[in-house]
């Protein structure tokens, strides 16, 4: 089988993966996505960081927002400095990459690799989506637009504004 | 006091807010679609007259055992730094220019001429400040930790030294500013993860390092002979940014009008709300476009919270449709002259140095409850989560 992560063309690199600061999912055995983590930031007070099981598919407002202010990986939580190209990268489904708005925030190329290579095989709702997706969409753009929610409860949204490159990639 | 509870805006219904809000996106729409050539000529101009001015400085200041010279190229060099501190730096780790797919103009990747690294300006002002402004035990910039700036925070015997805090602030602001996120409080009370600490202090020294050894190593070495005069030209270069970065910063939240607020407003904060408190929690002045420039366009600092990633050559347009917002509204738009916003806060300063008994209070009623120490984002409010979804699109 084809591993996603070689499978995603658009805006990969060479670049390492760093997930060593992130919680580890138990259940899944698989690092907690920073964008899913309420307790993740830099800041955050080391003696009461907790373990267990957490919400893959959820995107937790404040560290949505976080990412787009500090402009942070939304999976690693490290920053989107992309060295000599500017290649931030969305992932989500195939609607949300036509309608042009994303749910989860951007990554780095390596990271978006990553992601789509270990979350999607869970068979859980994964990166900010309702439902399991059996295809992902994958934007590389140099910026983003931040959407602030315009009613309680509504979730923070990404609009890409200088896309340079999109690919579909099956999950699993 | 909840945002409910300030008078300026209780006249409104909620139902006006949100009208605000969708006039405030409607504006931001405009400006998305209108941004092109004629924004990006802009910033490529500004970067290369400031790379000019730079190198016009330090090549100035060879001569600089000759006393016009040494003053020339210290101004030339100060001026540059303004203008790559404040007006480039600052507005391209916004994301101002991230839309042009410039590789180098990007907030990912520029790092400013300044002792604090971009991935920690990016943390502590992009979010912390942006996302808290005004907001007490929130928002890190309230005195930066040094200073007491509002009559909510707890008095005590250490603030009668403001006055001096204040001006060695002024003097060392980019020293200041370089500490500015590893929240010395929390390393002191053992709350800071030792890991995130050391990386931390080695992003600062390697850039310390870096700063240090251009202004005071390298090009002192270039100048040869004259090399003593150029350690201090560089000297006084960096101190021109330093107290004309701390004047302009000041300017923009601690003159008469703007507010604080407290964590409650946060609270399931729409989009809205979030643009009032951005409104009422900040502050103008006024000047030509000269002083604009060279404040980063932080002259428009409403503006500028509205909007933070829109490119800052547009928040002169933008401000007039604000202010007439404002005014339908019936919203202050705080805005004053340069010398009056910087002596209303300096005015701040000198009375918060004593007990609230002592001074009077000409400010909207203190809320009943404020944390004394800083946060960490992990204890930033945390309302909900929400899946994936997608709506129509609406940007703020």
């Amino acid at each position: 089988m084809v591993d996603p992560a070689d499978r995603v063309s658009v805006g990969t690199t060479a670049e390492r993966v760093d997930l060593s600061e992130r919680r580890h999912d138990l259940r899944h055995d698989v690092p907690v996505p920073f964008a899913s983590d309420p307790l993740a930031g830099y800041g955050a007070d080391h003696r009461e960081r907790p373990t267990g099981p957490t919400d893959l598919g959820a995107v937790v407002k404040a560290r949505a927002i976080q990412c787009a202010l500090s402009r942070v990986c939304g999976l690693c939580g490290l920053s989107l400095a992309t060295g000599p190209a500017a290649a931030t990268t969305f992932v989500g489904s195939v609607a949300e990459a036509d309608g042009n708005t994303f749910a989860f925030p951007p990554m780095h190329p390596a990271c978006a690799g990553y992601a789509l290579s270990t979350y999607p095989r869970l068979g859980v709702p994964v990166l900010g989506q309702p439902l399991v997706l059996a295809e992902w969409a994958v934007v590389v753009t140099g910026g983003f637009e931040l959407e602030r929610p315009s009613e309680r409860g509504a979730p923070v949204l990404f609009h890409p504004n200088s896309v340079s490159a999109r690919e579909t990639v099956t999950a699993g | 006091m909840a945002i409910s509870d300030v008078k300026e805006y209780t006249h409104l219904s909620e139902e006006e807010v949100e009208a605000l809000g969708r006039e405030l996106d409607e504006l931001r729409a405009e400006i998305e679609a209108s941004r092109g050539a004629s924004d990006a000529a802009y910033i490529n101009r500004l970067i290369t007259i400031q790379r000019r001015l730079a190198a016009a400085g330090r090549i100035t200041l060879f001569a600089s055992r000759w006393k016009p010279a040494f003053f020339a190229g210290a101004a030339m060099l100060g001026i540059a730094k303004i203008l790559e501190n404040m007006e480039i730096g600052h507005n391209v780790m916004h994301g101002q220019w991230d839309w042009m797919n410039d590789p180098e103009i990007h907030s990912s990747n520029w790092e400013w001429d300044t002792a604090q690294p971009a991935e920690q300006w990016k943390h502590s002002h992009n979010y912390v400040h942006h996302q808290f402004t005004n907001v007490l035990g929130h928002d890190n910039d309230i005195g930066y930790g040094i200073l007491r700036m509002a009559r909510e925070q707890r008095w005590h015997p250490v603030n009668v030294g403001q006055p001096v805090y204040n001006t060695l602030l002024a003097l060392l602001f980019q020293w200041g500013v370089a500490l500015h996120d590893l929240d010395l409080e929390a390393i002191r009370k053992g709350r800071k993860d030792p890991k995130e600490m050391k990386r931390q202090l080695k992003q600062i020294r390697r850039k310390v390092s870096r700063q240090i050894s251009k202004d005071y190593v390298v090009y002192p070495l270039l100048a040869g002979p004259n090399a003593l005069a150029t350690i201090k030209a560089n000297a006084l270069a960096n101190l021109m940014r330093n107290v004309w970065s701390y004047v302009i910063i000041f300017c923009g939240h601690f003159p008469d009008g703007a507010m604080h607020f407290t964590e409650e407003e946060l609270e399931d904060e729409t989009r809205a709300e979030w643009y009032l408190r951005q409104m009422l929690g900040s502050a103008n002045f006024e000047g030509g476009p000269l002083l604009h420039i060279m404040s980063g366009n932080l002259g428009f600092q409403i503006e500028h919270h509205l909007y933070p990633d829109l490119p800052s050559n547009r928040y002169a347009e933008i401000s007039v449709r604000v202010k007439d917002i404002c005014r339908r509204y019936g919203i202050p738009y705080t805005v004053g002259p340069l010398h009056k916003q910087y002596g209303q806060a300096l005015r701040t300063i000198i009375q918060l140095s004593l007990p609230n008994g002592m001074t009077s209070d000409d400010q909207p009623s203190p809320p009943d409850r404020v944390r004394q120490r800083r946060l960490t984002d992990a204890e930033r409010p945390v309302r909900r989560t929400e899946t994936g979804t997608w709506s129509t699109r609406r940007t703020a």
